[in-house]
């Protein structure tokens, strides 16, 4: 039977290409196009580390202004990095699980060999931890030890890019780097690591690709180290040497922490307030205490990293699809409507309502489902667009298979909806309306 | 010929025209409000920045090494690239406008912390700043030669005596007063004189409200890596870029050329979000229009096709060309005027999710008018081929076809 | 009232042409009700749909109320058709998503009449074939007799003062077709002409003339009998033998 109706509803089809074309049509491009805006939202409101992003915290202390919140929008807010040497003080006390602290910075790699040019690549500078704490995967060697950190010692991770680069891609582990006049062991080389969005470091794009090379905190002050990403400041403070700048009360450093069970977060909480009771009496942080944790999702919504762009564009192309369906049902409405006959005839024949009703509904569902398949296709190329029209790193947002499932699922239910009703009109066509009108 | 057999037809199959006139609605709901952010963004990314935009190139060097020295890097540099046939003016800076990347301040007309300062893009750069950019001064005077020192970082350089306002500035400061001459206080309450007023400038962030907000303070920095804003002569930009980046490079081994890049493309890639929301959406509008009029047309010609034998028997019981077309056009009319007053309805309410949720001004009501006589025009376009063949019928069709 | 003058229809396709009708001439005078008959092609539906305006002659002079037709444009022929002449069709033509009074007031929808007067027209026209109590009925819930009885009722409303039927009772049995032919007699008795296409000899020797086809020309005429004779008849009973009397 379902035979027999397929190939009468092939044979439909074809009876009315342009109907038939313009129903497949219309769900092709209503699933194109929400597709594409349903992949970009998803993306960028997806959980880039779904295992540990409810032990992962974004600290932040409200060392702003006495006079004025950081944030006058939102003054309860604290400001959202810390000072360098609030960072440093808090690693070495080392209350969570594990720590870390970072910002964006650069170096110059000078040639290994004498044919080679210098050439500047962006650096994470950050603490030991960072490696084990966010599950960064390895190719070759590690992450340096808690000594280096402590010892300052030069030590790098390459990323797989950049040792493609410099080393051919070969295990690159023992190996020394100059920058800027200063020797570097490379103890690793990480994998492919792309979280999306960019979770640890939101106030400088969520969505750029990871820097070339990680390298540890307290060579800050060795080398005088500087920010590449976002600095703010709010006192004005004399700054005559790097020093001052590293004691100063601007924010430019991130700072996370683990933190597995509620005891551990209340803890850290009482910790945090604690440490800036005892900054107070030395009279920095004038405001009131307003320590606050973030979990990595709640960080993510702190810094709206879903673009207003991204949910406008969602919500539209959703109506976009609305629209599609009403074009769909219509279509089909009139289709069968001019079957009318042809179906009565065939209710004279013998065929039951619900032959008549399956035979209208495998037709519906072969529409959706290659307006589906050609829907996503089109989705494809609408991501690719929007990769070039915003500039993102290719491959930044695909189609992965709970996208197409979701988009072939999309395009089938909701041409069974949009065929539901004409198909239930057509089986309410009495055997006889043949005989009697013309 | 009035509306009635035609409306009972249509009342009595109503759910298919229904369904047309929902799709009317939501595609105004859509069209509408898409249009609108669109031209907003377009406005904007149109915006006069005040400067010289098409001329301009922006080169990064940073040096590195034990004997690289910063001051005489930049000396060197700059009359290297001053050198160059071509090159109009070159200067030093911290920033660059509309590139994304800047520093701000708040400034404020008495020396009083527990006042709210007016916040602003801030630049420092040498007397041949405005020149390099391309940047008209309507009042006052530039930055003299003397006033411009080389700032090292990690120093807390002197606060400089004079400073250059943007106009817009200066009316937020000053209000009706006139600003030159005037002084203001930075964050830790140091004067500096207005000297000169520019007409209008953009500073670095292109999405900020206070972006023709810009101070500019007299300098050489010397930080570690070094911007150069460059204007040459109309239409040698894209010869000249390689030409500089060779030159600088060839020039100090112990420094790295990090880019050389037209302004005009650090702009557009500051706009790059609203312009890729305005094409999104204007494919987004062309698609739905698209397929509104497809559909429309599709219907039509098959209920054309549907009626040609009563359209046969009105012809043969007197009906003209004419009245066939207009029944045609009037039912599409019907449709589509139904479908607009659901939309304005709809509109209303996309437009107020966009407002409440997204903080996107309120949407002009003039587009409703706009939006209607649009749907108005393109479906009547769309039904007027349809119509025209089914007054083509043969009044003959009403003896001929059992 | 009707005159026609070596008129030609030819119908073109891609391979052959047929020649419906040639070198046809007829005249019908005022108040006169013909019958055609013929075989099956022979053209009497070409005829009828020029006489009535619907199809346009390939040659030849046609006459409506001693006016030339021939050469009118679509707008004229329309209106003439509109108002001069009535049409009931073999498959009664009931517009199917239109009630019995929508379907009757289709004629009237295209000249100038205020609402009431068309409301008034309409439910007469019904009325005098009987249908007004289901004036609010769809054609498809009417039988077949009672949906040609709509059809002659939208065929009057406009009065035409020609009337033209291609096989009016074709689609009905006799009891039925004596019925439809009744009220043929009663509307040729009240002044209108008609002309009317059957396949039934006895019904077309109702009329007072009978015109005969065969091949696209006019074989024979017949006179059949007196206009008197059949006002007489409408009121008694449609079983008397009509030809009787010549
Ligand atoms: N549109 C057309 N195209 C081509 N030939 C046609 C067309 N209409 C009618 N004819 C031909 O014209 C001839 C006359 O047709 P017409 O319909 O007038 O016959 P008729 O006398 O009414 O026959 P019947 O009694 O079967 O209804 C036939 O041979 C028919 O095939
Ligand atoms: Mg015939």
């Amino acid at each position: 039977m379902f035979n027999y109706n397929l190939k009468l509803s092939l044979k439909s089809m074809r009876r009315n290409p342009i109907m038939t074309g313009l129903m497949v049509a219309a769900i092709a491009v209503g699933i194109g196009i929400s597709m594409t805006t349903l992949t970009v939202y998803y993306m960028m409101n997806g959980n880039p580390i779904p295992e540990k992003s409810d032990v992962l915290f974004a600290v932040t202390l409200d060392n702003w202004n006495p006079i004025r919140p950081f944030d006058d929008d939102r003054p309860e807010r604290a400001p959202h990095q810390v000072t360098f040497h609030d960072a440093e003080r808090l690693l070495a006390i080392g209350k969570g699980k594990r720590q870390t602290a970072m910002f964006e910075s650069s170096l110059i790699i000078e040639p290994i060999d004498d044919e080679g040019l210098p050439f500047e690549a962006g650096a994470r500078v950050t603490s030991a931890d960072f490696f084990v704490m966010f599950n960064v995967p390895f190719i070759y060697g590690s992450g340096w030890d808690k000594s280096a950190d402590a010892a300052a010692e030069p030590m790098v991770v390459l990323t797989k890019g950049l040792n493609e680069r410099l080393f051919g891609g070969e295990d690159s582990v023992g190996n020394w780097l100059t920058m800027q006049g200063t020797r570097f062991l490379v103890t690793g080389v990480i994998d492919t690591w792309e979280p999306t969005p960019r979770f640890f470091d939101p106030i400088n794009g969520g969505f750029q690709e990871i820097n070339e090379m990680f390298i540890p905190y307290s060579l800050t002050r060795v080398l005088e180290l500087t920010s590449a990403g976002s600095d703010w400041g709010w006192k004005s403070e004399e700054i005559n040497s790097f020093e001052e700048w590293l004691n100063s009360e601007a924010v430019w450093v991130q700072y996370f922490v683990e933190l597995e069970s509620t005891r551990e977060r209340d803890d850290y909480l009482v910790h945090l307030d604690a440490y800036v009771e005892e900054q107070k009496r030395l009279g920095r942080f004038e405001r009131p205490l307003n320590n606050n944790i973030y979990d990595v999702m709640e960080w993510m919504d702190y810094h709206e990293v879903v673009a207003n762009d991204a949910k406008i564009l969602l919500g539209l192309s959703f109506l976009f699809l609305v629209v599609c369906l009403l074009s769909t049902i219509a279509l089909m409405l009139t289709k069968f409507v001019g079957k009318k006959s042809e179906i009565s005839l065939r209710r004279a024949l013998g065929a039951s309502r619900k032959v008549i009703f399956n035979q209208q509904i495998v037709e519906v569902a072969v529409i959706g489902f290659s307006g589906g398949l050609i829907g996503l296709s089109l989705a494809a190329l609408g991501l690719q667009g929007i990769e070039y029209l915003y500039d993102a790193p290719a491959g930044l947002v695909k189609l992965d298979w709970v996208m197409m499932f979701t988009a072939i699922g999309i395009a089938i239910v909701s041409s069974m909806i949009a065929g539901l009703y004409p198909a239930w009109r057509v089986c309410q066509i009495p055997p006889a309306a043949q005989l009697k009108t013309q | 010929m009035g509306l009635g057999p035609m409306m009972s037809s249509l009342m009595r199959s109503k759910t298919g025209p229904l369904l047309v006139a929902l799709q009317i609605a939501v595609t105004l709901a859509i069209v509408i409000n898409s249009l609108y952010i669109v031209v907003q963004r377009v406005e904007r990314i149109n915006r006069d920045p005040g400067l010289d935009v098409d001329n301009v190139i922006i080169a990064y060097v940073r040096g590195f090494g034990e004997n690289f020295d910063v001051v005489d890097s930049i000396t060197n540099d700059i009359i290297l690239i001053k050198s160059i046939p071509g090159v109009v003016a070159a200067t030093v800076s911290d920033h660059v406008p509309l590139s994304g990347s800047g520093s701000g301040t708040g400034l404020r007309t008495v020396p009083d912390e527990t006042i709210e300062p007016v916040s602003t893009g801030y630049y420092r750069w040498g007397e041949e700043g405005l020149d390099a950019l391309g940047i008209e001064l309507s009042r006052g005077r530039n930055f003299f030669p003397e006033e411009v020192n080389y700032i090292l970082p990690a120093s807390d350089p002197p606060t400089p005596p004079s400073v250059l306002v943007t106009q817009n500035l200066a009316d937020d400061l000053f209000g009706e007063e006139d600003a030159l001459g005037k002084t203001v206080y930075w964050g830790n309450m140091e004067p500096s004189t207005i000297v000169g007023i520019i007409g209008h400038l953009h500073g670095s962030w292109v999405t900020w409200d206070k972006l023709a907000h810009v101070v500019i303070q007299p300098g050489k920095p010397a930080n570690t890596t070094n911007k150069y804003i460059i204007r040459v002569e109309p239409g040698m930009r894209d010869g000249l870029m390689p030409i500089i980046e060779q030159k600088l490079g060839e020039s100090n081994r112990q420094r790295v050329v990090k880019s050389v890049r037209s302004l005009e493309e650090m702009a557009a890639r500051s706009y790059r979000r609203d312009r890729g929301m305005a094409i999104i959406l204007s494919i987004v509008i062309s698609l739905l229009i698209g397929l509104t009029a497809l559909v429309i047309v599709g219907l039509s010609s098959f209920h054309v096709t549907q009626r040609t034998k009563q359209i046969g028997i009105r012809r043969a019981l007197g009906a003209r060309r004419g009245d066939i077309i207009n029944e045609f056009l009037l039912e599409n009319w019907l449709i589509t005027t139904v479908g607009a007053v659901l939309g304005i309805i709809l509109t209303a309410f996309v437009a107020y999710w966009l407002e409440v949720s997204f903080e996107l001004t309120r949407l002009d009501w003039r587009y409703l008018p706009a939006g209607i006589v649009i749907l108005w025009v393109l479906s009547t376009l769309a039904a007027i081929e349809p119509a025209r063949r089914a007054a083509s019928v043969s009044p003959a069709v009403a003896t001929r076809s059992g | 009232m009707l005159s026609m003058h070596n008129i030609a229809k030819v119908y073109r396709t891609e391979s052959i042409e047929t020649h419906a009708l040639r070198e046809f001439s007829l005249f019908v005078d005022e108040g006169e009700f013909v019958s055609v008959t013929g075989p099956s092609g022979s053209g009497k539906t070409t005829f009828l749909n020029i006489a009535g305006l619907l199809e346009e002659s390939t040659v030849g002079i046609y006459e409506l109320d001693g006016r030339d037709v021939s050469s009118l444009n679509d707008r004229d022929r329309s209106r003439l058709r509109n108002e001069k002449i009535g049409f009931i069709f073999q498959s009664f033509n009931l517009i199917p998503d239109l009630n019995l009074f929508e379907n009757v007031d289709v004629p009237l929808r295209y000249r100038r009449l205020s609402s009431g007067d068309r409301k008034q027209r309409v439910e007469r026209a019904l009325e005098s074939v009987g249908l007004a109590s289901r004036m609010k009925h769809l054609p498809e819930q009417l039988s077949g007799g009672q949906q040609q009885r709509v059809a002659i009722a939208r065929a009057l409303v406009g009065e035409p003062r020609l009337l033209l039927a291609d096989e009016p009772t074709g689609n009905l049995d006799s009891a039925m077709a004596d019925q439809v032919m009744k009220f043929l007699e009663q509307i040729h008795a009240d002044g209108t002409t008609i002309v009317m296409v059957t396949h039934d000899p006895d019904l077309a020797n109702r009329a007072e003339r009978n015109i005969h086809l065969i091949d696209g020309r006019v074989s024979g005429e017949e006179l059949v009998h007196s206009q008197e004779e059949v006002s007489q008849t409408v009121g008694f009973n449609g079983d008397q033998p009509l030809a009787a009397k010549i």
